[in-house]
Order: C-alpha cells, then sequence, then structure tokens
C-alpha cells in the first residue's frame, strides 16, 4: 500500500501537495530492504524537480535497496546540487565502502552545506549507525536525526573558527582501514592538508598493508617535516 | 374514577410512550456494539491506553499510575485482537473536535467564576487509534485494505501511513 500511494504520490504529478508520499517514503525507510520493491519508483523520485520528495527519496535509496553502491555516482552529483547536497552526503555515509570516496572529496567543495554534509557523514559515530548493529531498535527516522545534529553541531564548530582538524582527523584516522588502497591514498592526503594534526593518522598510514599507502604517508610526513608542519585548515 | 377510566384517558399517552421505548430500545441494540474486554468497551481502554495528557491531570495522576492504566491498556487491546480494526480505522479519520455542548460548556466555565466546571480532557481518538496500531503490529493486517482507502481519500488520511508503518513491511505490497 505505501508503494502504492508512492505511485500516486501527487508529488510525482508536480502538485504541491507531496505531503503523503513524503510521509510513505519515510516509513519505507523503516523497513529497510522489505521496501526494496520501491527502489524503481523512489529513484525516479529521487532524480525528479519536486525537492521535498526528492529529498526524501534520496536519503531512503540507500536504506532499502540491498546493493546501494550503484547510486555512489548518481549521489556524488547530487552533492553539487545546493539544495540537496546534505541529503547526498548523507545517503553517501550510509554506503560502505564506496561511498566514502565522494564524501573525502566533498571535503574540499566550495560549498559550505556539502562540506559539512561530508564531515558529519564520515563521523565514525554515523558510520556505527546501522541496522545490523541494532537489531531490535534500529529507526532510520533516528539515524537521520542523528546526521541533522551532527550537521549542526559541525556548522557551529566551524562558525566559532574553531579548527576543522579536530572534527575531520578523528574521522579520517578510523577511516584508514577502508579495503581501497585508493581511497587510504586520498585520506593520506587529506591528512596532509591538516598539517600537525595530520601527523599521528600518517604516522598509522605509513604502517599501511600496501607499499604504494605506505610510501605516499612516508612522503607526506616527510614533506610536513621539511614545511614545518604548516597546513590547510579550511 | 376507576383504574380503567384512567387507563382509557392515557392510552394513547401510554401508547405513545411504549413505541418510543420499544424504538429507543430497537435503536440501543441495532447500533454496532464496540467490542469488550473485562466489561468495559475498546474507546474506554483506548483512553487506558493513551490517556488525554493536560497539565491538570498530568499534575494528579502519578507516572508510575499512568505508566501501569497504559500497561492494561496495551493487554486489552491485544486481548480484542483484530474485532477492533474496524472502529480503529475510522478513529483515524476522527478530528479531535468539541461538540456544540462542550463549547456552550467551557464557554460557561470562562464566563462564570461561581461554578467550577470541571470538564473531563477531549480524547484524541485519532492518536489513541494509532497507539493501538502501534500495540497490534503485524496482527492489524487485515486492516490495510481498509487503511488504503483512506489514503485515497480527500484530503488524505496521513495517520493511515503511520498506521501502515506500525503494521510493518506487510504494509509494502508484493508487486
Amino acid at each position: 500500500m505505501l508503494w502504492n500511494t508512492l505511485a500516486r504520490s501527487p508529488s510525482l504529478l508536480g502538485s504541491t501537495n507531496s505531503d503523503v508520499g513524503i510521509r510513505a517514503i519515510a516509513a519505507l525507510g523503516e523497513f529497510g530492504t522489505a521496501s526494496r520493491d520501491a527502489v524503481p519508483i523512489l529513484e525516479a523520485i529521487a532524480g525528479s524537480r519536486d525537492l521535498g520528495p526528492a529529498s526524501y527519496a534520496i536519503q531512503v535509496l540507500p536504506e532499502i535497496d540491498p546493493a546501494p553502491a550503484r547510486f555512489a555516482d548518481f549521489l556524488a552529483g547530487k552533492m553539487d546540487d545546493t539544495n540537496l547536497c546534505m541529503y547526498a552526503t548523507f545517503a553517501l555515509g550510509r554506503i560502505w565502502p564506496e561511498g566514502t570516496l565522494p564524501l573525502i572529496r566533498g571535503l574540499t567543495n566550495e560549498n559550505k552545506g556539502t562540506r559539512y554534509g561530508c564531515i558529519s557523514a564520515l563521523a565514525p559515530k554515523m558510520r556505527s549507525l546501522r541496522r545490523c548493529n541494532y537489531p531490535s531498535d534500529y529507526r532510520f527516522r533516528a539515524v537521520i536525526c542523528e546526521y541533522n545534529s551532527f550537521t549542526l553541531a559541525t556548522a557551529v564548530h566551524m562558525y566559532q573558527k574553531k579548527p576543522a582538524a579536530d572534527l575531520v582527523v578523528p574521522s579520517i584516522i578510523s577511516l584508514l582501514n577502508h579495503p581501497n588502497p585508493t581511497v587510504r591514498m586520498e585520506l593520506i592526503d587529506v591528512l596532509s592538508r591538516y598539517g600537525e594534526a595530520g601527523i599521528p593518522g600518517l604516522s598509522l598510514a605509513a604502517n599501511d598493508t600496501s607499499k604504494e599507502v605506505r610510501q605516499r604517508a612516508l612522503g607526506a610526513l616527510a614533506e610536513l617535516q621539511a614545511r614545518g608542519c604548516g597546513g590547510d585548515d579550511r | 374514577m376507576n383504574s380503567r377510566s384512567v387507563f382509557r384517558r392515557h392510552r394513547r399517552n401510554l401508547l405513545l410512550l411504549a413505541v418510543l421505548l420499544v424504538g429507543g430500545m430497537g435503536i440501543w441494540f441495532a447500533q454496532p456494539r464496540q467490542p469488550r474486554y473485562c466489561n468495559k468497551p475498546l474507546t474506554d481502554w483506548l483512553d487506558e491506553l493513551a490517556a488525554p495528557l493536560t497539565p491538570e491531570f498530568l499534575n494528579t495522576q502519578p507516572y508510575g499510575k499512568l505508566a501501569a492504566r497504559s500497561k492494561q491498556g496495551e493487554a486489552a487491546i491485544v486481548a480484542m485482537g483484530t474485532n477492533s480494526l474496524p472502529y480503529l480505522v475510522s478513529f483515524l479519520t476522527q478530528t479531535q473536535r468539541p461538540t456544540s455542548l462542550r463549547r456552550f460548556l467551557e464557554y460557561l466555565g470562562e464566563k462564570q467564576s461561581f461554578i467550577n466546571l470541571n470538564l473531563p480532557p477531549l480524547s484524541d481518538r485519532c492518536s489513541q487509534a494509532l497507539q493501538a496500531f502501534r500495540v497490534l503490529g503485524s496482527t492489524a493486517e487485515p486492516a490495510i485494505p481498509a487503511l488504503a482507502e483512506l489514503l485515497d481519500r480527500s484530503p488524505p488520511g496521513y495517520s493511515a501511513i503511520d498506521a501502515l508503518e506500525y503494521i510493518g513491511p506487510k504494509s509494502v505490497p508484493a508487486r
């Protein structure tokens, strides 16, 4: 019925009354992959110009699709949409491990909202909020609330002119176990941008299992030493 | 004047009274009866399950007592099971609107201070029904078609989506 509701939802017909559809989308998110029949229609809604339903559909898609990695490129594209960037970063954060690379690249996005969204989505706490970790009391809406709180806290932190490294570096260090060596190399680049604050992470990466990653980390450490540990703290 | 002549004089009135009595009883019995548990109807148990929480009510009821009442309400809803579904679905469309008599009494209460009209808090049947759907969970599956009909209405019954969510993944139909 929820699925049919979406199919009939006025939002798809361009009407301003999209409350029913939005509520149905949120409810589908609570059921997880049991709602996978609704994926095609949610894809259509996520790609539509109706921002309200699209924002919900973007967040719910990775939750209900058994193989959400295929949405990584679509969501990475949405990160440049100033209206939907926060929802896209949230959704990418739910896609492990394929969603990590776009988020790392998003840390240098020109749009503040995207950067804050990426910082929040990469936080270890956010990444641990998964259905498999909370089999009995998992609530998808609670995860969204948690993310919104993280994003607000990030924005407050940044507007207080506190260093971004305080938030980014712990997240990046926790990601150094990423299965993809290319991603780990990018993580080293991020760490080296934060100067002295990134040194603990770089030291950890210097013991990586991949030779290329180790070399990159050692190179970054040498470079930092050479320039006296200065760094970008945007 | 003997009793026979009295009966003759008032025969028409007595006949009218009897018709009214029989008619009233007919209407009473023809009405669909709410499911009952422990001699209390569904609406009473809904009030137990989700008591209307006004500040005055909260001040007079200790939390422990409220929680115990809610537990009893949950047990009753489970016991009544699917029998209560038609009523719960109809309650989802009810708005929390006071009757004309209540509005009049409230108006009277505001205009004078001699008599304290302590009216009972208004029950929000819609939210109570939702709580009942929460308690019933997937047991309420037979209500899915009726809830889907509520979604088709104009304006749509938004609460129906929450009720469907409480029922669980069975409310996402297969193709």
